[in-house]
């Protein structure tokens, strides 16, 4: 997935775990932390689809904090995902604070004969969920999810 | 942090109450399984339980426990309905994961040779995988009627048989199910899923009878040796997974409202009559009634898919309901505690009801064996099929495991068959296996779970149920 946020590129790496799966993340900026976490999300999704951006949805998230508004945020992609089995291929996040996220969300609507689905989420969970700044320019995150 | 724990039998370890834990956890295992469990957190989970509101005699966990969110997968807790909590945590996303039971009139020499098509026909008929869309697209007004009536639902409208429904926990129909509590959000993700098994460790298995170790109850179930079985596992689907899921972030909010002090955000709760209590406990039961019309439609496109391949009538595939049990859920239930019946909330996730002989709510054809425990072992090894005992009511609220446990990551699994084929090593075992995904085939391979047979005999030394038969696989749809 490419980020349309003109960040540095954004890292998150895939947390084995025996049952489940999660995500480590890491960023220079909150939006960029948001981003990684949007692409560890379709990586663990559907890692080897080539998804076009035909179309763009705006996408408005809401939490009570910076965890609760992670876990709604990926929450929302996999709906998308599932419900209206659209594919995500870039995100370009407009404004975030920690109650309120806005973004762009660019893919197209999924064509099994292209797209092969690796895992069904079936939830975002806030087991051991982190998000902390811990340097000016450096963000951390982790996120389970429930396959 | 290491969680201390002493042994009090063969097959029983205890937690003992420190901190904040209001009873003590009680962990069904052997030495020889141990290990496994110590590999992860769930042995401190089970005592996180312990902690929440209300809960009565102790925290269990059986001995396929391994980690969840929240509660273990395998654990059971009991809460009092009036002081005690309900928690999403403790059902799971996979709200009436499940497991059903078939037998057909059909021994193995009957049609050894035809494996291939019943494979084939079964993984044609019913839709598996990833992101898998049923045959049917229900309407708004449909959906609802299944929320409200379940397996039952599914017979009024063609799928299977009225006799299916008295096998089935709750013959198929939670009558607290309140499908305005469902949100509609929950309900879109559910209502093209209806009639498919899904991804994951969900299967469909074609099986042989392979030992009886009791004649008497094997009998009273209408099974003998080389009999053609069939088990279905899996739940409700996105509907289910978006019920909990809405659920978790009101009980965040319930949680902090009521004062709950919570050592782990995933065992979230509400009391039970609270409003909150009150509306997961209808939404929940109605995603219950979605995994009972689930299993109930795949049975009924099975038997069609098994007359089509091996040509037969009806009458000689007599393709019949074992049981089914739920082994993600929460009920009320009455449980004679200290002398006392109380009525109490008792969630079973990862866990499998297991009441004895002569309890009310098993089917009068079972009523002097006991309960039916249906535990699914991985699919190059074998699965078992068990009754419930008079010990389990008095120990484990009615309760012992639901399957193997994972042992290696998804991950490892895959970097584990690298160079191998673990669909062909199983076709030379004479295990035939379909899956839309190959990596799939990997993921679930067999060395990738614990061995069901030491769980089993766990949950058998302990004296929470009994075995009957073990039952070996010969072709399997995975999801």
């Amino acid at each position: 997935m490419q980020n349309g946020n003109n960040i540095p590129e954004t890292a998150y790496r895939i947390i084995d775990h025996t049952s489940d799966v999660g995500l480590e993340l890491e960023a220079s900026t909150l939006t960029g932390l948001f981003v990684a976490a949007a692409e560890g999300l379709m990586h663990i999704i559907c890692p080897h689809c080539q998804i076009k951006p035909a179309q763009s949805h705006p996408l408005q998230v809401c939490g009570e904090n910076l965890e609760e508004l992670l876990v709604n945020w990926l929450s929302e992609l996999n709906y998308l995902c599932q419900v209206q089995r659209f594919l995500t291929a870039r995100v370009k996040i407009t404004e975030i604070h920690e109650r309120f996220l806005q973004a762009e969300v660019t893919g197209e609507t999924r064509d099994p004969l292209r797209h092969a689905m690796r895992s069904e989420i079936k939830a975002v969970t806030y087991h051991r969920i982190e998000v902390h700044q811990e340097a000016a320019d450096k963000w951390r995150g982790r996120i389970y999810m429930d396959l | 942090m290491t969680t201390p724990m002493h042994r009090i039998t063969d097959y029983l370890f205890e937690i003992p109450k420190t901190g904040k834990m209001r009873v003590p956890a009680r962990i069904y295992a052997t030495e020889d399984l141990l290990p496994d469990i110590l590999q992860d957190r769930a042995v401190e989970q089970a005592a996180h339980v312990a902690w929440l509101p209300g809960i009565v005699g102790y925290s269990y966990a059986m001995p396929d426990i391994h980690w969840g969110y929240g509660f273990p997968i395998g654990g059971v807790a009991a809460f009092d309905l009036e002081e005690g909590v309900i928690s999403p945590g403790g059902v799971g996303y996979d709200i009436n994961c499940g497991v059903r039971l078939l037998r057909t009139g059909l021994q193995l020499s009957d049609i050894e040779s035809r494996m291939p098509a019943a494979v084939d026909g079964l993984f044609r008929a019913i839709p598996s995988g990833v992101g898998s869309t049923g045959r049917l697209k229900l309407t708004e007004k449909e959906e609802k009627r299944v929320l409200q009536n379940g397996a039952l639902w599914a017979v009024q409208n063609g799928y299977g048989e009225e006799e299916d429904l008295d096998k089935i926990e709750e013959n198929g129909m939670m009558p607290q199910a309140d499908p305005d509590q469902v949100s509609a959000r929950a309900r879109e993700r559910g209502r093209s899923q209806l009639g498919t098994l899904g991804s994951g460790n969900h299967f469909i298995e074609l099986g042989v009878v392979d030992e009886i170790y009791d004649t008497a109850a094997a009998s009273a179930m209408g099974l003998r040796l080389e009999q053609i079985t069939l088990f279905i596992h899996t739940g409700s689907r996105g509907l289910g997974h978006q019920v909990c899921d809405e659920a978790i972030k009101e009980m965040l909010h319930a949680s902090r409202k009521y004062g709950i002090e919570l050592p782990d955000r995933q065992l979230c709760c509400a009391p039970i009559s609270s409003p909150e209590g009150q509306h997961y406990l209808g939404a929940m039961s109605a995603a219950v009634n979605f995994a009972f019309a689930n299993r109930q439609m795949i049975t009924h496109w099975a038997r069609q898919a098994l007359l089509q391949a091996w040509n037969i009538t009806p009458r000689d595939l007599n393709m019949q309901v074992v049981y089914e049990v739920a082994h993600n859920i929460a009920k009320i239930e009455k449980h004679n505690v200290d002398g006392i019946e109380r009525s109490l909330c008792v969630h079973r996730k990862g866990a499998t009801r297991a009441f004895g002989p002569h309890h009310p709510e098993i089917p009068a054809a079972y009523r002097e064996i006991g309960q039916p425990v249906l535990i699914p072992g991985d699919m190059g090894r074998c699965s078992y099929l068990l009754t419930g005992t008079a010990k389990a009511m008095s120990d484990s609220f009615g309760s012992a495991c639901h399957g193997a446990g994972r042992v290696m990551s998804r991950t490892q699994a895959i970097k584990s068959a690298r160079g191998r084929s673990v669909l062909r090593e199983l076709a030379e075992r004479g295990i035939l296996v379909r899956a839309e995904n190959s990596e799939t085939i990997a993921e679930e391979m067999p060395e990738a779970y614990k061995n069901v047979t030491q769980v089993v005999d766990a949950v058998a030394g302990a004296g929470l149920a009994r075995k009957v038969a073990r039952l070996k696989p010969l072709g399997v749809i995975k999801g």
